[in-house]
């Protein structure tokens, strides 16, 4: 059952193709052209929406990260988190509840919309949520060997 | 709530919905909200995790 919910974790972030706010075949080429930009590229929404997808990984990649366990997956070492959102970041993989008002709104500030900001903060959440899934899976294998022992 | 989109960016029905229980209630639940919105994106999938570990055998 826990791999279960493990893998319905993980389709949060999978390709499927209903994911992300456009539709399939403009968020592919959307993506392509996307992947191109840096990270500072912001000139449109249209690419600012599908750059989330991307985005959405690295950061739940960089919260396993911060969570001091998994190693980020290989789809997302090809985009960088922008420093605007590394602390918000780490708060709400570390700290979630002293994550205030005053957060978000410097975010908005530097440029982020609310759609925006929920999806990296899911992304974040659910990157912490599953290293530590992963690390409890793991200590469950170890106590199972320690009693066959 | 933080995200003014989880109190006003719903969907009409939701929204309906979610009007009526403020009204009611005086308050929108955060969980709903959250889960509620553009469901495709977490919602569906986290009500799933909750289905399995709340109904499905622990071992």
């Amino acid at each position: 059952m826990l791999n279960q919910v493990r893998t319905l974790l993980g389709a949060f972030l999978g390709d499927k193709p209903n994911h992300g706010v456009a539709s399939p075949a403009l968020r592919r080429a959307i993506e392509a052209q996307a992947a191109q930009l840096s990270r500072d590229d912001r000139a449109t929404v249209t690419v600012l929406n599908a750059r989330s997808a991307q985005l959405r990984r690295t950061i739940e990649a960089q919260a396993a990260q911060i969570n001091q366990a998994d190693s980020p997956p290989a789809s997302a070492s090809s985009f960088s988190v922008p420093t605007a959102l590394e602390a918000y970041i780490r708060k709400v993989t570390l700290h979630a509840d002293k994550v205030t008002d005053n957060d978000i709104e410097a975010l908005k500030q530097a440029g982020y919309s609310e759609d925006e900001l929920f999806e990296i903060t899911i992304s974040a959440a659910i990157g912490a949520a599953r290293t530590r899934l992963n690390v409890g899976l793991a200590a469950l294998s170890i106590e199972e060997d320690i009693h066959a022992f | 709530m933080r995200f003014k989109i989880l109190d006003h960016g719903h969907r009409p029905l939701p929204q309906f919905v979610f009007n009526v229980i403020w009204r009611v209630t005086g308050f929108l639940p955060g969980p709903l909200a959250v889960n509620s919105y553009r469901r495709e994106l977490f919602g569906r999938h986290f009500s799933a995790c909750i289905q399995a570990a709340l109904r499905e055998s622990s071992t």
